[in-house]
């Protein structure tokens, strides 16, 4: 990085936007450190893309404050601008432009010379496999391709703090995987990396997720933390064949259960900590003679998670630790 | 039945399906204001100006009558006035040709009329007396409207030369004055040839400018510039709406790119292209049809670079202004349109209305038709005003665009 960065990338106090009498984002405090990767997760309409435009500077609170790198984004001087890299929801790029074509116009207008453009493309069109398209018009290349062609322009300058608006969308599993690896190489680049996405399974590879709903921030925290806020803890699944109402009273009187559920012969216990309660649980059962088949840390989706959380949403603070 | 209800079915859907678009486009094109404006305002109001502006009757000829030396005629206007008959107005009589013809190069005043030395001696001699009449002019229907005219003024004092001589009744003789010469005429009329007697003076008429273009050079200097504003405003109209219209502005409004550094590199980008179109023009009319090239090539070159920059901000401006493509053509189509009837291009500026006239000067092409004729049939540079108007728009519409852009640009 071409700058020493604060140690917050990005925060957000009481920040609030209203768009005439919609409210599209009210009373959302937001610290994100450098070096995270945090993923902005909501439905259509929560206010995930105005909180990154809000920190882009492209809209202005109405009210709160904003700060990223260290400055207010209204204020945002050249170099704290070619920090940034944006991936905007929809494909921008030109279509009448060559994928190489593309990316060295992006490449200029973020000032890079004739030499850097001649190693930097060449190698993220290698990494996003866009080598064998790099002659090809943006038009004629897939969606999914376009893509990759947008995160390429994003990358091109090198940028300490990325923004990405969905930037798996449109792409298989196996793509997306792929893609998820490239931010996991650049965080050790101590890279920023702020992603939103309705793919609520990809709050599994941030290290923090932000929960968004109604634009107010209902969850935040790391995907483990979310979890058990979802559920009030950890899930242990217990497998007893012939359980009976019984044997489930007896183990939901155990100090370490905290609550749970029956279905046929499995128990979803709710403990504070999974690896602490598991062996403990597994010694009183044998001791009481219950014929266990199974007992195991249940890690229940992320999908699942979310729907939990919105379900009973409250608003919180969010400093992504 | 079923073969009907089917084949009914079949028919209805075939209406529906393009009624869609009926419907569709109906909708996109009144939820556009501008382009109602463009499209049905903006004709109407540039004929309406036209129709309201245009005045048909010809513009007065401004001449100075050169009277021959030492002849002992009036020198005041005032005896001559009631013979110049319209389009002609006598601007001023003198016996200084040379100091005539000067003003008439200067284009102060649009025509000299020389009467010729000695005129009652020749005719009395059996011969017409030539009356010349100087003009500076390039274009050919002007040209021939003023030979025409020089014909009918001849014809005039022909006339009234005639009715003097039939209407005297007694001649007195006076050495050396004309009045004898009309008094001598009356006696001497059986001497003189009937077509002498009939038309004692006859009109020559020359022309000043230094060349005498047919219609097709007249009119190339004009078609040059007209195709340079249209080509340079229809290319950058549609240059910031596409920007806006497929979301880049999303990315410029991210990037460190300033409003200054976008509208100047594509400013420079159409500059480039356009300047080497117009330079392709320029050698098809030179060398394909022989148009004549008077003037410097560094006259010239200013000539059409500051064109080409006036067209191309006003071009951006329109682009700035636009929020659809099409309103962005319409535009552009509107300006042509307004350019062919307001610029000069086809009828004279001198036949537009004063207030009318407004509209010409707002147009880059009325410059460029100016200097281009100028540099090219006359080889002369043009009046300061006219570089001066082409650099100001230049600027001044380029400061609208980013005025404009940058509130496209600015944050919400």
């Amino acid at each position: 990085m071409d700058q020493q960065m604060p140690s917050a990338a990005v925060e957000m106090r009481e920040v609030r936007k209203d768009f005439g009498d919609v409210v599209a984002l009210d009373g959302v405090d937001l610290t994100i450190h450098r070096g995270q990767i945090v993923g902005i997760i909501g439905p259509s309409g929560a206010g995930k893309t105005t909180a990154i435009r809000l920190l882009l500077g492209i809209y202005a609170p109405t009210s709160g404050e904003v700060r990223v790198l260290g400055h207010d984004p209204s204020g945002f001087r050249r170099r704290d601008r070619e920090q940034i890299g944006y991936l905007p929801q929809g494909f921008v790029l030109y279509p009448d432009l060559s994928v190489r074509e593309n990316l060295n116009f992006i490449a200029g207008t973020y000032g890079l010379g004739w030499l850097r453009r001649r190693r930097r493309i060449p190698y993220l069109l290698s990494l996003l496999h866009l080598s064998d398209a790099a002659g090809r018009l943006a038009q004629d290349i897939s969606g999914g391709m376009q893509r990759r062609l947008e995160l390429a322009a994003a990358l091109v300058h090198d940028p300490a703090l990325l923004v990405l608006d969905e930037p798996t969308a449109g792409l298989d599993p196996v793509l997306r995987a792929e893609v998820w690896d490239i931010f996991r190489d650049l965080q050790r680049l101590e890279r920023t990396i702020v992603v939103t996405t309705q793919y609520v399974t990809e709050a599994e590879y941030c290290d923090a997720v932000v929960l968004i709903d109604g634009g107010r921030v209902i969850a935040a925290g790391s995907p483990e933390a979310l979890r058990k806020q979802a559920f009030g803890g950890e899930i242990v699944r217990v497998t007893i064949p012939g359980l009976n109402w019984r044997i489930t009273e007896e183990i939901l009187s155990y100090p370490f259960v905290m609550g749970g559920e029956r279905g046929g012969d499995e128990l979803r216990l709710i403990v504070e900590d999974a690896g602490e309660t598991i062996p403990l649980l597994a010694e009183r059962l044998r001791e009481r003679g219950h014929p266990v088949s199974a007992i195991e840390e249940h890690r229940e989706s992320f999908d699942r998670v979310f729907v939990r959380l919105v379900e009973h949403r409250g608003a919180g603070a969010a400093t992504v630790a | 039945m079923q073969v009907l209800r089917r084949w009914l079915d079949r028919v209805s859907r075939a209406i529906v399906r393009p009624l869609a678009f009926v419907s569709k486009e109906f909708l996109q094109i009144w939820r556009q204001p501008r382009l109602i404006l463009t499209l049905i305002v903006g004709p109407f109001l540039v004929l309406l100006l036209f129709g309201l502006g245009y005045n048909a009757d010809p513009q007065p000829i401004d001449t100075v009558l050169v009277l021959p030396r030492d002849a002992n005629m009036s020198d005041d206007a005032a005896a001559y006035q009631d013979q110049f008959s319209p389009p002609f107005r006598l601007a001023g009589v003198t016996e200084d040709r040379e100091r005539a013809a000067d003003e008439l190069a200067r284009r102060e005043i649009d025509a000299v009329l020389i009467f010729p030395a000695q005129a009652y001696d020749t005719i009395r001699g059996g011969e017409q007396a030539e009356m010349v009449l100087l003009y500076n002019e390039l274009d050919p229907l002007q040209r021939t409207w003023l030979e025409y005219y020089g014909y009918v003024q001849t014809s005039e004092f022909n006339r009234q030369i005639l009715e003097q001589v039939l209407d005297r009744s007694r001649l007195q003789a006076t050495s050396g004055s004309e009045e004898v010469g009309a008094a001598a005429l009356a006696s001497a009329a059986s001497d003189i040839p009937p077509h002498v007697l009939v038309s004692p003076f006859r009109s020559e008429a020359r022309n000043l400018a230094p060349s005498s273009p047919d219609f097709v050079a007249f009119y190339a200097p004009g078609v040059l510039a007209l195709l340079i504003q249209h080509v340079a405003v229809t290319l950058t109209a549609l240059a910031l709406v596409r920007e806006r219209l497929i979301g880049a502005v999303e990315l410029f409004r991210v990037g460190p790119l300033s409003v200054r550094e976008i509208l100047g590199g594509k400013y420079l980008s159409y500059f480039v292209q356009t300047g080497a179109l117009t330079a392709i023009l320029l050698g098809v009319l030179v060398f394909g049809l022989n148009i004549p090239l008077l003037g410097t090539v560094g006259n010239i070159a200013l000539a059409l670079a500051l064109l080409v920059a006036a067209s191309l901000g006003m071009g951006f401006f329109i682009s700035a202004i636009s929020r659809t493509e099409t309103q962005a053509v319409q535009f552009a189509l509107l300006l042509l349109l307004a350019a062919v009837f307001f610029s000069g291009f086809f009828l004279p500026l001198a036949n537009l209305l004063e207030p009318v006239r407004v509209v010409s000067y707002a147009l880059p092409v009325t410059y460029g038709i100016i200097w281009l004729q100028e540099v090219m049939l006359r080889g002369d540079a043009p009046p300061l005003w006219v570089p001066a108007a082409l650099a100001g728009m230049a600027v001044g519409f380029l400061v609208l665009a980013w005025f404009f852009f940058h509130r496209t640009m600015a944050r919400r």
